[in-house]
């Protein structure tokens, strides 16, 4: 199996780094201002392209695996349906729903597979979670704090034309897990803390089976507090519970330095890459598909509309 | 001398911890218990080894102060009760449901000439009171967003019987913490909306409590007061806040001082947690009693408590419109930042 890379920052990075110990030669890398100091530093033989049009028409590859800003992803959707190559996106799909739907027809018309990088549906906690039983869903609680995302080429985190902005980008996690565990949501109320970068948000959700949960997500975080994020499902026959912070399962201290880290074999980027070879290889469906993606982001935006209305959304309304 | 203390109705699970705070004090002594519930009068009276008084008004005639534990709609009764006959009181929160009850409350307590505290421990919470300290010296920059639980069991008894608890998890689990912020920011609720429900339990009242508020000065306020903790839990419930600001972020958990005890066999088996924090009820009830000897307020007053109470009915009120709710300042409310 053989992939393109799109892109050339920190999730090319993470997920090159998965691929290295899978069976999936990375041929390929465009980026416009050139891959060559990615190939490098990440010790990829691979050929190096600036157009990823070039790449689709040239490179031999199995599918084209999107690391691009998320305003760019609809261009290279176009791009790979145009040469007959698969694509894997990261997570959200696209800014606007109305370049999701494009993505969605471009693939189907196409009659290629493309799947949407959802990867906290392939945290082994947060899978292990979802399974276990909680009897009725009664409330989830989802968080997920870090600092500003300061690694965008451009900055273009911070430019919600081009991010989508905190819901879209960040929440967006949790609020697919949590469709992806208790189905639709009928009504989302959010609000919002932000200025030129930073940005702090929480939406309550009202799901279709009548419970509740809601999510928190910052970008506002200092620079001391990296990632964390905690889960909570509550029912009535059950209670699961997770945290992030201060992992137990490895850690090392030195006179400089100190290492908490998880110890999974397969972090969850590979295990999320590696379901997506294997539907490819044996002709089966991604986890995510584009229209499950676009049910996510339409909660995000269901989210982002609440925060600047200061009433409740229906993520059924969202039109754009 | 002592403060001559009388515990007015058992019905509160706290009134054990009551007694024995107040017994730990040199200057209080616990005279007797009185409850319109004769057996759990008795009950309480015995087991702490105490008398029961049968006529409240003879045991009034014998303290300086009362605690009342009665269940919430008891509340303004007992208040105008120990007001008539003179008696401090300190009132187990909230204040009382319905907002005619507090504000009434607040006119009898305005009226008169006794000290009425409510109940609200976490005012003396050592993580928060820290958390207050680094909050005034502005550690923090400008405040933007606070996430606070207060999850719990689900109650028995009165406290999800809604004629006598006034309603359920939002009733019993938003003051603790609404009040605790109003304090340590010195904002108050300006607005909330309430995701409530019945998904825990079979009973008559809510037990799903997820509010999201705005503080007057626009700071969010998101709390998840849910009786969602199952019985098997290993504690009662918690109480934590979080504080993210311009320069920095705030984290408490008013429960966080805590070891691990398992028991192996007998009816506790089972995993539980021992608090080794310092304890905020004592100190509670600490201030209380000086406050009656001194001829103070103590720290918590009722106009607090009636604005405590405000946002839980504005909470009631948005979770049957579906639609955020203004609520409205308490006309002659203290500024919160007093306490």
């Amino acid at each position: 199996m053989k992939v393109g890379i799109a892109g050339a920052g920190f999730m090319a990075r993470t997920h090159a780094s998965a691929y290295d110990g899978m069976n999936v030669e990375v041929a390929a890398v465009a980026s416009p201002s050139g891959p060559e100091p990615f190939l490098e530093e990440a010790g990829l033989e691979a050929d190096a392209y600036t157009d990823p049009k070039e790449l689709c028409e040239r490179a031999d590859i199995d599918f084209l695996d999107v690391c691009t800003p998320t305003d760019t992803h609809r261009d290279l959707v176009e791009i790979a349906t145009e040469t007959g190559t698969n694509v894997f996106l990261e997570k959200p799909i696209a800014p606007t729903l109305e370049a999701a739907r494009e993505i969605e027809a471009l693939v189907a018309e196409a009659e290629l597979t493309c799947g949407v990088g959802h990867v906290v549906r392939f945290d082994p906690a947060y899978r292990r979670a979802r399974d276990c039983e909680i009897g009725t869903p009664g409330v989830a609680r989802a968080r997920r704090l870090s600092p500003f995302p300061d690694w965008g080429s451009d900055d273009w985190f911070a430019d919600r034309e081009r991010s989508g902005g905190l819901f879209v980008d960040l929440a967006i996690h949790d609020l697919d897990y949590l469709r992806w565990c208790w189905g639709p949501v009928d009504r989302v109320f959010a609000r919002r803390t932000r200025d030129e970068r930073a940005v702090h948000g929480t939406a309550t959700l009202r799901f279709a089976n009548g419970a509740v949960g809601y999510v928190e997500a910052s970008w506002a975080q200092p620079d001391s507090r990296p990632l964390e994020t905690e889960l909570e499902l509550a029912g009535d026959d059950g209670l699961v519970e997770h945290e992030s912070a201060d992992p137990r399962a490895y850690r090392a201290w030195t006179d400089d330095n100190s290492t908490r880290d998880p110890a999974l074999a397969k972090t969850p980027y590979r295990r999320q890459l590696e379901q997506f070879v294997d539907a490819l290889e044996a002709g089966d469906e991604p986890a995510v598909e584009p229209a499950e993606a676009i049910a996510s982001l339409r909660l995000a935006l269901a989210a982002d509309r609440s925060a600047e209305r200061g009433s409740p959304v229906s993520p059924a309304e969202v039109e754009e | 001398m002592s403060v001559r203390v009388g515990l007015l109705s058992a019905a509160h699970v706290h009134a054990d911890a009551y007694v024995a705070a107040l017994r730990e004090l040199e200057d209080a002594a616990i005279v007797g218990v009185a409850d319109p519930d004769a057996e759990r009068g008795r009950e309480t009276a015995a087991h702490h080894d105490l008398e029961y008084v049968a006529n409240a008004d003879d045991l009034f005639e014998r303290i300086d102060a009362g605690v009342i534990c009665a269940p919430n709609a008891a509340h303004r009764e007992w208040i105008e009760r120990a007001t008539d006959a003179g008696v401090d009181v300190l009132c187990e929160k909230p204040l009382a449901p319905t907002l005619e009850d507090p504000r009434a409350i607040v006119e009898t307590w305005r009226d008169a000439d006794v000290a009425v505290g409510v109940a609200m421990p976490l005012r003396f919470s050592e993580p928060a009171r820290r958390a207050r300290r680094a909050l005034e010296a502005g550690d923090l920059g400008s405040l933007w967003a606070i996430s606070g639980t207060n999850r719990g069991h689900i109650p028995g008894g009165w406290f999800v019987d809604p004629e006598l608890a006034g309603g359920g998890a939002v009733m019993d689990h938003t003051v603790h913490l609404v009040d605790l912020v109003a304090s340590l920011t010195g904002e108050r609720v300006a607005e909330v909306y309430a995701e409530v429900d019945t998904r825990f339990h079979d009973g008559a009242v809510d037990d799903v409590n997820v509010l999201s508020m705005e503080l007057t000065d626009g700071t969010g306020f998101l709390l998840d007061g849910s009786w969602s903790k199952p019985d098997a839990w290993h504690t009662w419930g918690d109480a934590t806040l979080e504080f993210v600001g311009t320069d920095g972020t705030l984290a408490i958990d008013c429960t966080g001082e805590s070891i691990t005890h398992t028991v192996a066999s007998g009816e506790e088996a089972g995993v539980h947690t021992v608090s080794y924090g310092d304890d905020p009820t004592a100190k509670l009830v600490a201030d209380f009693v000086a406050a009656v000897r001194e001829g103070r307020a103590p720290l918590v007053t009722p106009d607090d408590g009636l604005e405590a109470v405000t946002v839980v009915e504005a909470a009631y009120e948005s979770a049957a419109s579906a639609q955020p709710v203004t609520v409205e300042t308490q006309s002659g409310a203290n500024d919160p930042s007093d306490g």
